[in-house]
């Protein structure tokens, strides 16, 4: 689920921070740049793990501050394909089946990838599986809040970085907002034996 | 004796003053130094240094629990201001992470534990990504062995699915959910004893 990604980076460090060790002033600015952001095609980045090399700190002419080259180890969340993961239901939509891990929120279990047959309970806005067995068929629901064991099957970065104003439309200042997507989004399946609510799976 | 490091001050080679792109009296921004843009949550940081992707080491929950704790209990006995804004983020997401694995069986795994059960299940041939999440979720039940372990009927048999149950479920340590469940057990049992 988590990986150490080594990365390279510039960090700039204003001269009010010069009395503090090199070191600490570097960990708290990267983690300010990085923390709980997502880099595009790396994934979620949690914190800090290490510093393994810094290269020679650079004034330039006109900006007090220095700059150091500063080549570190991030735990990034990243699930890898086909991993199986534990979180839990954050709510049910007709797009499919919502997860959260708590500190990462954009998982979807689409419709087609529930255990079968599933169908979607408009009343309750729920999902359910109808689950057969020789007494008859028993509706399994899946509800805000439960535990659910899900695999990996895909996952999509979106690059959300700004862009320049479009010069070709003048009318393009009367749009609305665009569409506010995650950059970086999970698929999930439980279409196998084993996955799914935990409170299915447990022999009692 | 305040042993604070000397800081090697340079000049950047080659740059004057008067040089076109340095402006005289303007704070000048080097190249590759442009910070990460604003502040919304989870926002894609734009990446103008370089990152290697194939340089990536899987890392393990309890691992990243450890040093979450470290880190904590570190920011915690600096006293430094946490709350100024840009360690909100990083507040946050510390918080929510430990949060999370706080609730699975590796909040209490140590490094001597995952080599014990490394050395334990090394006759079973199992790949990486298998075992970290073998040490990740720590599964009771066969159904769940066949989950992690790809193409488990062709490459184990019933008996050595077992040993596998049992190498995992004596090596490492419950999560705090069955702990909860033995502790209910145990009050249950003395409420038996007591009118004897």
């Amino acid at each position: 689920m988590f990986v150490l990604v080594e990365m390279v980076d510039t960090v700039r460090i204003p001269p009010w921070q010069f009395e503090r060790k090199l070191n600490d002033s570097i960990a708290e600015e990267l983690n300010k740049k990085l923390a709980n952001k997502v880099v595009y095609n790396v994934g979620l980045c949690i914190c800090l793990f290490d510093i393994t090399k810094l290269e020679d700190a650079y004034v330039f002419p006109g900006d007090g501050a220095s700059h150091t080259k500063v080549h570190f180890r991030y735990v990034v969340f990243h699930p890898f394909l086909d991993e199986v993961l534990i979180g839990s239901i954050k709510g049910c939509s007709p797009e499919g089946v919502h997860v959260s891990l708590g500190f990462f929120d954009d998982i979807l279990i689409p419709p087609e990838s529930l255990q079968q047959p599933a169908k979607f309970d408009e009343a309750e806005q729920v999902w359910v599986w109808e689950y057969e067995t020789e007494e008859g068929a028993h509706d399994l629901y899946m509800d805000t809040g439960e535990e659910i064991r899900f695999r990996v099957v895909d996952e999509s970065f979106v690059d959300t970085s700004p862009t320049g104003p479009s010069s070709a439309d003048a009318t393009s200042s009367s749009e609305e907002l665009p569409k506010k997507e995650a950059p970086y989004t999970l698929v999930g399946s439980i279409s196998e034996p084993g996955l799914g609510l935990l409170s299915w799976w447990t022999s009692s | 004796m305040q042993g604070s490091r000397p800081r090697r001050v340079l000049q950047a080679p080659g740059v004057q003053r008067g040089d076109p792109g340095v402006h005289r009296g303007a704070r000048s921004r080097p190249q590759g130094a442009r910070r990460g843009r604003p502040v919304r949550r989870r926002v894609c940081v734009e990446l103008r240094w370089c990152c290697r992707p194939e340089a990536k080491r899987r890392g393990r929950h309890g691992s990243v629990f450890q040093l979450l704790t470290d880190m904590k209990e570190q920011r915690k006995e600096s006293g430094k201001n946490k709350h100024s804004s840009g360690q909100q983020n990083l507040n946050t997401i510390t918080y929510e992470t430990l949060k999370y694995i706080s609730k699975t069986p590796c909040r209490h795994q140590s490094p001597e534990i995952v080599r014990e059960f490394l050395t334990a299940v090394k006759s079973h041939k199992l790949t990486k990504a298998e075992k970290l999440q073998l040490l990740n979720h720590r599964p009771v039940t066969a159904v769940e062995i066949q989950l992690m372990v790809e193409e488990s009927e062709e490459r184990l048999t019933e008996e050595q699915i077992e040993a596998l149950l049992h190498t995992v479920t004596s090596i490492l340590p419950a999560g705090p959910e069955a702990e909860q469940k033995q502790n209910t057990s145990d009050d249950v049992t003395m409420d038996e004893e007591d009118p004897a």
